[in-house]
């Protein structure tokens, strides 16, 4: 495969291995001693457009199916809206386009040898799996399409691939405007082994606090499934739109799309009425909780009856639910980070994940070498928390 | 290549594509019509510029904008604008959107190849001339990088003027401005004004752009120098907040076109540029032509009662619309005719009307559409057909015989 380059040369790559890639993460995790430890991936993604065509066949309508079907010849425009990504900087970050290259066997699906690759580089036991192209159905207009196609996904998931690994779990997706039917795939599909809870796309306009949402969340506090929000930035949002540059609308569009749905979940009294839901918010590092946290105290000291649910100030709530750490910023002055650790409960709310394979992905190495952490709360961070929270089993698995 | 049904027995697998047998009753409808009698112009067709995006990109000049847009297509296999999932190909049965990659051309060249397939169906359909553009560039105006809506642009406009329509004088075109930078699009119309087969320039409807701020002035004013229109082709954006609420592609298809040329053509009527541009010529594509007078009623009607809002003007909205052109496709063809014919008559389509097809796309138009209507004249009819685009663009007959008499493609 060649990657084109703005000089003379162009790189020419003709073989991708994720082990090799992720040699320097293998090596620290031996240098650490990770293998003494569980370690959870509370974040990995895997790329589910690959087994599209096995997925289609999960659709129930006949006609949505031909449509589905049709849509993966070439030349068809396809039903996941493709957003303009930057994520491998014209190539210089190999592995989104090299990973094709990959060799996996045949007898094992291929999505599950690549993250058990990953896995095993970075010492991680668990692995959490999200999926990549299939996050973007939250902006897709036709909305009928997001349902559709989630549900072929989610059954997929559940009924083909993870009974082929139990280390690796996946979450459901939910396709919002469809509530009711959200009901019935977790009815459906989530007491099979290896759901660990449901999935929000966050980069959408519905509300979560909406009505039909209700029964959904009461299925799910009574399973004790995760409910993960998912941060992402949608670039065609009048106000991203407004930056032109990709690595600014992540920075600011992903954390954002998560600020929206815990800003709902706070005022509208979520916590209050579901105490036992355990909530997640993954892919906007921490420093966003802490910033909203004093934010939202601010406002709710305020004017106290626009959230007249709410027995407490915002941040207590928040400081209850749980983050997911990747992409952990790293200030020059790392008591700031301290203090947003602090604010979360790091030490029993905090989940490690990598993102991987995204372009800002994490090792287990980011907590690991945090200075201001006991070995207690890195062991916590980085598998405890996570286990205690999806209900893992620990020891030898 | 395999179309998928809704049920296996209806399976349907295609070998081969080819675009004179897929016309082949255009073909009959020339011949029986004898369209080789006058000219046609089509001022609306298409070609599929991402079939091509590795000729394209090599015309870039800035080299981190090439090298991402050569990435993008070599190793992601993407291009480097923005795709929406849609139901215009109603899920493979509209087939010539899927299987164009199986037809066969003598050439390699992407230019030269897109040459070939346009001429054929020009030739099928009797088409004289055709206004070739560009298909996924219609939404690039979205493009939230200003800067490669002006690089791909310019690459696109440059690879469009030496591959293609250098060397085949039947195909012309309206070159895109990046109307994101409206210095560029002065530079543009500067770089490519008096390039062979340019006929004109096209602002994309799909985007936030004003169109009557002062910026663009010096741009306007060059185009009517020149002589040459300015055309607004429209499409639809399914993700903006109005269209979001429609869950069907009939919906937004049949809203979102006219509503971009609505929305152009009342920023330009109500704040005057008409009257400070009275020879510049706008051309409106394919929105069909039932909005125009839906426009003229509305404008004209709010405009009796707030003219303080649009001093400039010293005549009807309505009477400014009539004076520019609109192209045909997709004519609305409904149960009461006598729509249409009024329709036609406010906008005197005699003179300002311009027959596009719209080709390959979905609901593509043939000039049996326009030539079939029965309140026209013959006259009227081949006015439409080609007679005022041949006006507006200056062009004369590519071929004739011996004699020196014409010879037009049906």
């Amino acid at each position: 495969m060649e990657f084109p380059s703005s000089g003379p040369r162009p790189l020419t790559v003709e073989e991708f291995d994720t082990t090799r890639h992720l040699s320097h993460a293998a090596r620290q995790a031996r240098e650490r001693g990770f293998d003494k430890i569980t370690i959870v991936d509370a974040d990995t993604h895997h790329d589910e457009t690959g087994s599209f065509r096995q997925m289609v066949d999960y659709i129930d309508s006949t006609v949505e199916r031909q449509k589905a079907r049709a849509s993966t010849n070439e030349g068809r425009r396809p039903m996941i809206p493709y957003n303009i990504s930057y994520a491998d900087v014209g190539g210089r970050i190999q592995r989104f386009a090299a990973r094709k290259l990959e060799q996996t066997p045949a007898n094992v699906h291929r999505d599950i040898t690549l993250t058990r690759r990953s896995m095993a580089a970075m010492g991680a036991t668990y692995g959490v799996m999200y999926p990549t192209a299939s996050m973007r159905l939250a902006i897709q207009p036709k909305r009928d399409w997001e349902f559709w196609l989630t549900l072929a996904y989610n059954r997929w998931i559940a009924n083909d691939l993870l009974p082929q690994e139990p280390q690796l779990k996946a979450m459901l997706y939910l396709p919002l405007h469809h509530t009711a039917e959200c009901l019935k795939m977790i009815e459906e599909l989530a007491d099979k082994p290896g759901v660990a809870g449901c999935v929000v796309a966050s980069a959408r306009y519905e509300k979560i606090q909406q009505k039909g949402m209700m029964k959904v969340l009461a299925a799910m506090q009574e399973r004790d499934l995760v409910l993960a929000f998912h941060g992402m930035a949608n670039w065609e949002e009048a106000n991203l739109a407004a930056i032109p540059k990709w690595g600014a609308v992540q920075a600011i569009g992903v954390p954002q799309s998560n600020m929206v749905h815990m800003a709902n979940w706070l005022m509208s009294g979520m916590p209050e009425r579901f105490p036992t839901l355990k909530v997640l918010w993954c892919e906007s590092g921490v420093a966003w909780a802490h910033y909203l946290m004093q934010r939202l105290d601010a406002v709710y000291l305020a004017r106290v009856s626009d959230a007249p649910l709410l027995k407490e100030k915002p941040s207590h709530y928040m400081a209850r639910m749980y983050y997911c750490s990747q992409p952990l910023e790293r200030p020059d002055d790392p008591a700031a980070l301290e203090v947003a650790f602090r604010a979360i409960n790091a030490e029993t709310q905090l989940v490690w994940g990598s993102n991987f394979p995204a372009h800002n992905f994490d090792v287990p190495a980011t907590i690991w070498d945090l200075p201001f952490l006991s070995e207690t709360a890195k062991r916590a961070i980085l598998g405890g928390n996570a286990t205690r929270l999806f209900r893992f089993k620990t020891g030898n698995v | 290549m395999e179309l998928p049904s809704s049920h296996d027995i209806h399976r349907l697998t295609v070998e081969e594509f080819d675009t004179t047998k897929l016309l082949a009753h255009a073909a009959k409808q020339s011949r029986e019509r004898k369209y080789n009698e006058f000219m046609i112009v089509d001022i609306d067709s298409h070609h599929y510029e991402s079939d091509h995006l590795s000729e394209i990109y090599e015309y870039i000049d800035a080299p981190v904008i090439k090298q991402f847009g050569k990435a993008f297509q070599q190793t992601m296999g993407r291009p480097m604008f923005p795709q929406r999932g849609n139901d215009q190909e109603m899920g493979g049965r509209i087939t010539r959107s899927a299987v164009r990659r199986m037809e066969k051309s003598k050439h390699k060249d992407g230019g030269k190849h897109d040459t070939e397939l346009a001429l054929r169906w020009m030739n099928a359909m009797g088409v004289d001339y055709t206004c070739l553009f560009p298909t996924p560039m219609l939404s690039f105006g979205l493009h939230p990088q200003v800067e490669v809506e002006v690089a791909l642009s310019r690459a696109y406009n440059r690879w469009l003027c030496e591959r293609v329509l250098a060397s085949e004088p039947r195909l012309i075109s309206l070159l895109y401005l990046p109307f994101n930078d409206p210095d560029e699009c002065y530079k543009t119309v500067m770089e490519f004004g008096d390039k062979k087969g340019v006929v004109g320039f096209l602002v994309t409807g799909v985007r936030y752009n004003p169109v009557h701020d002062n910026e663009y002035m010096k741009t306007y004013a060059l185009i009517e120098e020149m002589g040459k229109p300015l055309a607004f082709h429209a499409a639809y954006n399914w993700q903006s907040k109005y269209m979001e609420q429609m869950n069907r592609f009939i919906s937004v298809h049949a809203l979102g076109f006219p509503y971009y040329n609505i929305l152009h053509m009342t920023n330009l009527v109500i704040n005057g540029i008409f009257e400070r541009f009275p020879k510049l010529r706008t051309m409106w594509i394919e929105g069909g032509v039932a909005w125009i007078p839906f426009l003229m009623q509305r404008l004209d009607n709010e405009y009796m009662m707030r003219q303080s809002e649009a001093p400039l003007l010293k005549r009807l909205p309505s009477d400014y619309m009539a004076e520019q052109f609109y192209a045909t496709q997709p004519l609305e063809l409904t149960k009461n005719r006598k729509l249409l014919e009024a329709t036609f008559d406010a906008i005197k389509a005699e003179t300002q009307l311009c027959f596009s097809t719209d080709y390959p796309h979905w609901d593509f138009d043939l000039p049996s559409t326009v030539y079939d209507l029965p309140f026209l004249s013959e006259q009227a009819k081949r006015n439409i057909l080609g007679g005022n685009a041949q006006k507006l663009f200056g062009l004369k007959p590519w071929q004739h015989d011996k004699a020196g008499k014409p010879l037009y493609a049906g």
